[in-house]
């Protein structure tokens, strides 16, 4: 079995391509799967974290993978970000400062999580401009995507993260990826409602609209990371079996993909130069909250 | 005047990070306890770094499936709260109203309250 890569960017095409992948793979087991990276000659950092994803599922099933013919370029970043380290290469130092490490976290290790995206993220040198304020947004918007991805997803694989620094263009790339039941199937079973992936999506994104049934109330976290994304001016992307949804400049972009995702990518991207001051943003006193 | 019961998230959850939705349920049992003691508890958010929504809906939020508004707010003060993090329990604590102000969920949340009591 041949799996042929092409180039992986933050659009619909590269997550077909993913989706894809996994629908020919799904039923394979006990085989040797070459992945071949010959075509890939540019691959956006934060995309190894669905890519690695769905390998990690692949293998999962007793099958035995080989990472191929990497392009020079796109094998540097891969050895740089540590994806390759997965499969048996040498790691290399990332001299210029521009990734943010490929690696997996156990659900529920939200902590760890927090303290990973304050290191690797956060606090780098490569990215003196941002403010007090604007760190401690990032920090949360990405801890609450972790949160949602364990209270909701339902999987033991694990959670995938990767990144990107682009110092230049001042942003940041972000994804955050799990192999569990997708929004769709998260609405249905919680909701009975039957929408297709990226009505799931739009459901999840609307009102006061949560699939909490329980003594805890939810459904904030995907609509505080959308509104910051707005504010901030950066991209929101979400990806969640046959559903595409992006929000980019204030426009929505939903889109069906020809096989379902195994489940959810959600991709962040944080406009570094932004000087609103967030700290500022609510005048509510204490004693009128609760 | 009773005399009020301290509770650091900080101390609670042992980390400056009160992120995750098991944390805050912690923060929970704690406050709800205190609350059916009938003590007033001051809330510190002193040392916190970082918050969010699934952290608060389960130390805060969810305190509104159990108790009336007007008792939490009897019960309950918060103290060294931050201006971005009392807008974020604003918004959680507005969801949480919203959410139990469907019956199904409110009876489901004292019957789950009671159990864990009983």
């Amino acid at each position: 079995m041949n799996i042929q890569l092409d180039n992986l960017g933050v659009d619909t095409k590269s997550f077909h391509w993913l989706a894809d992948i996994w629908h020919h793979c799904e039923a394979l087991r006990g085989q040797w799967i070459d992945v071949d990276f010959s075509r890939t000659t540019w691959l956006d950092g934060c995309m190894c974290a669905a890519l690695g994803a769905i390998l990690y599922r692949i293998q999962e099933r007793s099958n035995y993978l080989l990472l191929n013919r990497t392009v020079s370029k796109v094998g540097l970043l891969l050895r740089r970000n540590g994806f390759l380290s997965h499969f048996h290469r040498q790691k290399l130092p990332d001299r210029w400062g521009t990734t943010i490490p490929y690696q997996m976290f156990a659900p529920g290790d939200d902590r760890a999580f927090a303290r990973h995206v304050e290191g690797r993220l956060l606090r780098r040198k490569e990215l003196p401009g941002m403010s007090r304020g604007l760190l401690r947004k990032v920090q949360e918007s990405v801890s609450e995507l972790f949160c949602n991805a364990t209270i909701h997803a339902e999987s033991r694989l694990g959670i995938f993260t990767c990144g990107q620094v682009f110092p230049k263009t001042h942003h940041i790339r972000f994804a955050l990826v799990d192999m569990g039941i997708g929004i769709r199937e998260n609405v249905r079973k919680n909701t009975g409602l039957a929408l297709s992936g990226r009505d799931a999506i739009q459901w999840a994104l609307t009102g006061r609209h949560t699939t909490k049934k329980g003594p805890v109330p939810g459904g904030l976290g995907l609509k505080l990371l959308r509104e910051f994304t707005e504010k901030n001016g950066g991209q929101l992307v979400l990806v969640s079996d046959t559903g595409y949804w992006e929000i980019m400049a204030g426009r929505e972009k939903r889109e069906a993909l020809g096989f379902p995702f195994p489940g959810t990518a959600a991709i962040v991207c944080i406009n570094t130069a932004d000087k609103k001051t967030y700290a500022l943003a609510g005048e509510t006193k204490p004693d009128d909250i609760l | 005047m009773k005399k009020e019961v301290p509770l650091s998230l900080f101390g609670m959850v042992g980390s400056a990070y009160c992120v995750s939705s098991a944390d805050g349920q912690k923060v929970f049992r704690r406050l709800a306890t205190a609350i059916n003691d009938g003590k007033k508890v001051a809330v510190s958010f002193a040392n916190v770094e970082y918050l969010t929504s699934a952290f608060l809906n389960a130390a805060i939020g969810q305190l509104y499936g159990h108790f009336a508004p007007e008792h939490i707010r009897r019960h309950v003060r918060l103290v060294g709260i931050s201006k971005p993090d009392a807008t974020l329990l604003k918004r959680v604590v507005e969801n949480a109203r919203a959410y139990f102000a469907d019956p199904e969920k409110f009876e489901k949340a004292r019957d789950t309250a009671m159990s864990e009591a009983g």
